[in-house]
């Protein structure tokens, strides 16, 4: 199942982090988002110049592909769009029915539900998500490709914590490790 | 983006729909700013529908060659052909009151011009809708009808459809030029 589905903007702002109910410590998952994002930056640096390019052009497909290398417990998915926002999607190392094809298939879903929840008129973009149907598709995300352990499919959203002097989450994870 | 909203690209006189819904959206939004009380915004929204509908019903009726309306019921089948030919998809007419002198547009699951807006909980109050009710409103009052207009029922706000319930008031006499009849 998708433990772990956040979305964050163009500047590493956390826009959206939802964790599935079952997780016992959320907090891990949050530095493995934040974590994730050092690789996804990693990965959508511009490719070298070669001539007859555009100059800096983004030849790189938006998703990303696998960004840790898989680990015990989880496996960790990321997708960065041209406008620079990011998602990173969170699942069970055991769970081998989510192929490569399944994971694009989401990120592909998840953002052309992000594509029309910035249509609205109401969001100001690069603000945390507070769209009901948005939070609503992220949470059948969550909860759709869980087959195994989840009974009660309610689900809750961490709060996203701003610090006044470091507002990205890149300042956040500069924190943790300090 | 919704399919809904395709329209001819290739047609210099016309644009995508969803365009006009992104344009309004933002207009909205900006007033909003501008103003903060949803009920100013109302305001202004029906300030500018009514704007659009006393120079938009000259164009209707040049273009259509539309003869005098006899009775309320064909006004009313005016209107939802203006919106046809002006948003591209028409209301449906309905909800007519025994006395034949009030009846409703209905738009079934949908928000003409509201696709992809998503209320925040304290804007309950802002009629999005309202340019609709003042370009009506405005266009009938250049052919001498005077109606009021309510919005009984909004799409937006968890409503099944987007309803604009529009009532005769009275002929406007005076605005007729001087000389005639």
């Amino acid at each position: 199942m998708a433990l772990c589905i956040g979305v964050m903007g163009a500047e590493n702002q956390p826009l959206l982090i939802k964790i599935s109910p079952n997780i016992q410590d959320p907090i891990k998952f949050h530095f493995m988002l934040h974590s994730a994002l050092d690789v996804v930056e990693e990965k959508s640096q511009p490719l070298p110049k070669t001539p007859g390019s555009i100059s800096g052009a983004d030849l790189r497909e938006l998703y990303l592909g696998l960004l840790y290398p898989s680990s015990d417990e989880v496996r960790v998915y990321g997708y960065c769009a041209n406008t620079r926002m990011k998602m990173i999607l969170i699942v069970e190392a055991s769970n081998t029915t989510l192929r490569d094809n399944e994971i694009r298939t989401m990120f592909r879903r998840l953002h052309v539900a992000y594509s029309n929840m910035i249509m609205n008129p109401f969001y100001d973009v690069g603000q945390p998500i507070s769209s009901k149907s948005f939070h609503d598709f992220v949470d059948s995300m969550i909860a759709a490709f869980g087959v195994g352990k989840l009974v009660n499919p309610t689900l809750y959203s961490v709060e996203m914590e701003y610090f006044e002097d470091v507002p990205t989450l890149t300042g956040i994870r500069l924190l943790l490790r300090s | 983006m919704s399919a809904k909203g395709k329209a001819p690209l290739l047609d210099n006189n016309k644009v995508n729909a969803d365009l006009i819904k992104l344009t309004y959206g933002a207009l909205v939004a900006q007033i909003l700013k501008d103003y903060e009380k949803p009920e100013d915004v109302n305001k202004q929204l029906e300030k500018l529908g009514y704007n659009i509908g006393v120079r938009l019903v000259e164009d209707f009726i040049a273009h259509h060659n539309i003869p005098r309306c006899l009775d309320f019921r064909q006004t009313a089948e005016r209107v939802q052909q203006a919106f046809r030919f002006y948003l591209g998809f028409q209301p449906a007419v309905g909800n007519w009151a025994p006395t034949g002198n009030e009846f409703s547009l209905i738009w079934d699951n949908t928000n003409p011009i509201g696709d992809f807006v998503e209320f925040p909980d304290n804007l309950r109050t802002l009629q999005y809708s309202r340019v609709l009710c003042g370009a009506i409103r405005g266009g009938l009052e250049m052919v001498q009808i005077d109606v009021a207009i309510t919005i009984a029922k909004e799409f937006l706000l968890g409503d099944q459809a987007t309803e604009l319930r529009i009532r005769f008031n009275k002929r406007l006499e005076d605005a007729l030029p001087i000389g005639e009849d």
